[in-house]
């Protein structure tokens, strides 16, 4: 039976050498996110929020410590190790929603449902279905350019939902839409947490986002500050920022 | 306040250029590479005609030659006494067979002379010693004729004069400034190994060809300030005596003519080669910096938005570009003057000049380096203008990536739908090509422009080869050729006949002849040949069917010759011949594209007006003959009284191919400069499409695509796109060729641009593994991208 646990991280270690400086971008000593949890990751800007999102994504290595996801060391993982982890596991979902411009909405999202088919078992999971999941059942051919910010990072949502994965990682998802949007988009994550049992890992400098997720961590200066638990999430529709 | 505001800018400069070290590396090179090539030519080109001109002057070069039945050689002192005169010098200059110890067969030229120390065309020995005063059966023997046959100092050669074999001794090498470049007469393409020039004493010429104290031409040397042309009326006036045959002024002596061509072409290879490698250069950096420039278009709104005007944005592209240019030429430069020592050396060593003269101009650094700055900033100048009378606003929020058709699928992709595989490997690629047209169009004419001057250059050597071709199976219709210094008759084409392996004898009478009209004089070689003969293969290119026109009596000119004449077919031409006193008006015919020199025809009949009498005697054979007596006959044919010149089709296509692949080494130099050039444009171009494409690429890297089906993916839109710029390319090449050839065309030969479907395919093959290579940097920066920085660049 499979352990509670999806991700652990003991004594990780983050540090930047910039000439003879070496920076420490994050030190986590021991941190549980388990299987199906909403998490936020609050904290002011440079305090390591998204470094910690990268070594839990597979986008960033550790200087020094372990990373377990489902039991598996990823720390000592090589480049094409880190992919296949990716490609299996991690959903993304960026800021800058990230779309190829090339593509329509349903080929962005059959383009990550292609590449989890490549090496395994296919997720089995149909792009229009994964649009309409969030909203945008009449936008399937549409190419992002013709798509709204709010729209386009919901694709991303789905495109992130495609490959069926453990774990979602939000990196300031709403950081560039305007308030009425982002709440579509944080239902969309909801969602999809609830739905799908997808753990969710939100990164954020916006406090009040912090009430959606089931626990909060709070990040200064490159540590987890404070962790706080919400026994009664608010829906995304509920938050006002 | 204002100073400071550039002085950041500058600073901002200079940190671009450090942050796109790589891009403005290859940019640097790739202006350097015009201007190195731009002063290698140039520089090359300077050193080549100073070394010609200092040849001339040591060596004491005549200004005209007049032929003659014969004059005694006292008669030089008095043409020496002429006003304007410097030198005069009466000579023996007559042609006769050769054979060498391995019994080949060559033409040879005696020319009689004092030797180095002549006032007029003195010799100049390179090895051995010139000829002993008193000696007999010594000879100095032309470079190019040695080396091709690897005649040394020491050898014995025979010369065949009359039906008589005589023995002599290659005492010497050397050459006098009108065999610098040994052509047998004008219009010749050079064949060293068959026509040889053999300096003797003349002590020597008297026993060879018994003269008797007397000379068939005389070589004057002008003084400096009198008119050449005056002179020489006066010198023909003097010599009249003794039947003048032929008048050559400098610029008419074969040799010269040569050796001006080549200069010529020198000069145009100086100008159009490095205006070729200048534009494609110019081109590619226009593509470049305008996309590094639309790239910026954020910052460049963003510094408008604070202030900075548009001259000083425009001055601060100015200012990369000027970096590039000074980068670009002080590389340039320097790889320039380097390469024009070993150009200058190579060439002059080619042409069997006998002093390299090297020098430093001036004038041709600071034209470089001018260029190299018009270029750049040019190139900078309209994309840097065009961004910087953008609105602030618009400049700040227009992506620059997402230059994409409207949002329908396109019709090319709709159309290849059902072939194409379901996989994004494929689909993304095509997607790509016709979707992001401004990029595609930039790759493609960054590629088809990186061809260009490797097309050119095999175009180039094709269409040389490809006229070598024609001019040996269609045009030039014989195996054997005789021409002869004594006309003979019937009797002797009776005898020829007979010879073993002889099919069919076919003879003119060749005699050199001046044509006038509209106040223009040209001199040319007229052949008399029966209407019917088939020696030579014309190529019709307006009025009658030439062999129409010769039985009808009219001329068949080169179409060239009539151009420069101004004559058209049905116009009449006064036709000067040596053997009648005044000219004769004879009508135009036909015209014929001829691809080497300018021949005119005649048919014998109608050639009877300007000998003064029917012709019965020929100067020249035709022969078409088995090819495995062709030596043989060559031989016999040698034995002939008067035999003066035996060439076999064969041996001298042979000769003519083996010195043609000395040009390969040029050949070489060219097609690897421009591949390095390719190589700098395609990886130019590349890299910027990698670079304007980092955060897409990241992210799919980041939700899972691998690095192999990631290069298979640029790797394919590439290759699409190379498909579209192949032909482009290849036709740009050409068209270039064209342009070429155009400014070389001579009157000794027209050259067409052809390339080969061989050369096609090599060319497109080359040109794909150029392609390939220039991919593997931007792809290995693929394969390095930070991940996490590269996601949350903001496009």
């Amino acid at each position: 039976m499979p352990s509670d646990d999806l991700v652990v991280l003991r004594d990780v270690r983050k540090v930047y050498r910039m000439g003879d400086v070496e920076v420490q971008a994050l030190h986590v000593r021991e941190l549980t996110i388990r299987r199906g949890e909403f998490v936020a990751v609050l904290g002011p800007s440079g305090s390591g929020k998204t470094t910690l999102l990268n070594l839990v994504g597979g986008i960033d290595a550790p200087t020094s410590g372990q990373i377990l996801f489902d039991g598996e060391d990823i720390s000592g993982f090589s480049d094409r190790q880190l992919t296949l982890f990716r490609r299996e596991n991690v959903g993304f979902v960026f800021q800058f929603f990230n779309l190829i411009p090339t593509l329509t909405a349903e080929e962005n999202v059959r383009f990550a449902v292609d590449l989890a088919s490549r090496d395994g078992v296919p997720p089995d999971r149909d792009p229009k279905a994964l649009l309409a999941k969030v909203g945008l059942a009449d936008r399937v051919s549409h190419f992002p350019k013709q798509l709204s910010g709010g729209e386009q990072q919901r694709v991303a949502v789905a495109r992130a939902l495609a490959k069926n994965p453990k774990l979602i990682l939000g990196d300031e998802p709403t950081g560039n839409l305007d308030f009425r949007t982002g709440k579509l988009v944080l239902s969309a994550l909801r969602d999809v947490n609830r739905d799908e049992g997808a753990a969710v890992v939100l990164v954020t400098h916006n406090m009040p986002l912090a009430a959606i997720a089931d626990r909060v961590l709070h990040i200064r200066d490159g540590e987890i500050a404070s962790v706080e638990i919400n026994e009664r999430p608010v829906a995304p529709e509920d938050v006002t920022w | 306040m204002r100073r400071r505001i550039v002085s950041t800018l500058t600073l901002k400069a200079w940190r671009d250029v450090l942050a796109h070290k790589g891009q403005f590396i290859s940019l640097i090179v790739l202006v350097s590479l015009g201007i190195t090539s731009y002063v290698t030519f140039q520089n090359g080109y300077h050193d080549l005609a100073a070394s010609l001109e200092q040849a001339y002057s040591t060596l004491r070069f005549a200004d005209l030659t007049v032929r003659v039945e014969r004059m005694p050689l006292s008669a030089a002192r008095d043409i020496a006494r002429i006003d304007g005169v410097a030198a005069a010098r009466v000579r023996t200059v007559r042609d006769v067979g050769l054979e060498l110890e391995n019994g080949d067969q060559a033409t040879a030229r005696i020319v009689s002379t004092p030797g180095p120390s002549a006032d007029v065309n003195a010799v100049h020995v390179e090895q051995g010693r010139f000829p002993a005063h008193d000696a007999r059966d010594e000879v100095l023997l032309s470079p190019q004729f040695a080396t091709d046959t690897k005649t040394r100092v020491g050898d014995r050669l025979v010369l065949r004069i009359g039906g008589e074999r005589v023995a002599v001794r290659v005492v010497g090498i050397g050459t006098d400034p009108e065999y610098l470049y040994a052509l047998q007469s004008e219009g010749d393409l050079p064949s060293p190994g068959s026509f040889a020039v053999v300096f003797v004493t003349e002590r020597t010429v008297e026993h060879l060809l018994d003269t008797s104290g007397s000379g068939n031409d005389v070589a004057v040397r002008v003084k400096a300030g009198f008119d050449p042309a005056r002179v020489a009326d006066e010198v023909e006036r003097r010599v009249r005596p003794y039947n003048p045959i032929s008048t050559a002024m400098r610029d008419d002596m074969p040799g010269h003519v040569g050796l001006q061509s080549e200069l010529d072409q020198n000069r145009l290879m100086a100008r159009s080669m490095p205006a070729l490698v200048l534009i494609i250069s110019s081109m590619s950096l226009f593509i470049a910096l305008s996309r590094l420039v639309q790239a910026q278009r954020g910052e460049i709104g963003l510094a408008k938005a604070l202030g900075y005007g548009d001259g000083q944005i425009l001055a601060h592209y100015l200012t990369i570009a000027a970096i590039v240019a000074i980068g670009g030429s002080a590389l340039g430069v320097g790889l320039g003057l380097w390469g024009a020592q070993g150009i200058a050396a190579s060439y002059v060593s080619l042409l069997g000049l006998p002093f390299l003269t090297s020098g430093f101009y001036p004038h041709v650094v600071a034209i470089a380096v001018g260029l190299a700055f018009v270029s750049c900033l040019a190139a900078a100048a309209v994309p840097a203008w065009s961004s910087a009378r953008l609105a602030p606003a618009v400049a700040m929020h227009a992506d620059p990536n997402r230059s994409l058709a409207g949002g329908r699928i396109p019709i090319a992709e709709r159309l290849l739908s059902p072939v194409l595989p379901r996989s994004f490997t494929v689909r993304v690629p095509v997607r790509n090509v016709f979707r992001a047209r401004r990029r595609s169009l930039y790759t493609v004419l960054g590629i088809a422009f990186a061809m260009v001057l490797s097309v050119t250059t095999v175009a180039m050597f094709d269409s040389i080869d490809h006229l070598m071709d024609k001019a040996f199976t269609e045009v030039e219709r014989w195996d054997v050729m005789a021409a002869f210094s004594v006309p003979f008759g019937e009797a002797r084409v009776a005898e020829v006949r007979r010879i073993a392996g002889v099919e069919r004898v076919q003879k003119a009478f060749i005699m050199p002849v001046t044509l006038s009209a509209r106040g223009t004089d040209k001199d040319v070689v007229l052949t008399a040949m029966a209407p019917d003969a088939d020696f030579h293969g014309f190529t019709p290119a307006g009025g009658a069917a030439p062999f129409d026109a010769l039985a009808a009596g009219d001329l068949v000119l080169s179409a060239s010759t009539a151009r420069q004449l101004g004559l058209v077919p049905g116009a009449s031409v006064a036709v000067d011949s040596p053997l009648v006193d005044d000219p004769v008006l004879m009508r135009v015919g036909a015209l014929s594209d001829e691809m080497l020199g300018q021949p005119a025809f005649v048919s014998l009949d109608a050639a009877a007006k300007l000998i003064g009498s029917q012709v019965t005697e020929y100067n020249a054979l035709y022969l078409d003959a088995d090819p495995r007596r062709a030596e043989r006959i060559q031989d016999e044919l040698y034995d002939m009284p008067g035999a003066a010149s035996v060439q076999v089709k064969a041996g001298l296509v042979e000769r003519l191919t083996s010195m043609l692949e000395l040009m390969d080494f040029f050949g070489t130099v060219l097609l690897a400069f421009g591949s390095a050039l390719a190589f700098v444009v395609v990886f130019t171009t590349f890299t910027a499409n990698v670079t304007e494409r980092t955060r897409e690429i990241a992210t799919m890297r980041t939700i899972g695509e691998d690095n192999a089906h990631l290069t298979i993916m640029i790797t394919l839109e590439n290759l699409l796109l190379a498909l579209a710029a192949l032909p482009l390319g290849i036709w740009l090449g050409v068209k270039a060729t064209d342009a070429l050839f155009a400014s070389f065309t001579t009157e000794s030969y027209t050259l067409k641009a052809y390339i080969s479907p061989g050369s096609i395919l090599r060319i497109c093959l080359l040109m794909l593994l150029v392609l390939l290579l220039s991919e593997i940097p931007p792809v290995r920066r693929i394969f390095r991208l930070d991940l996490a920085e590269a996601t949350k660049v903001m496009e």
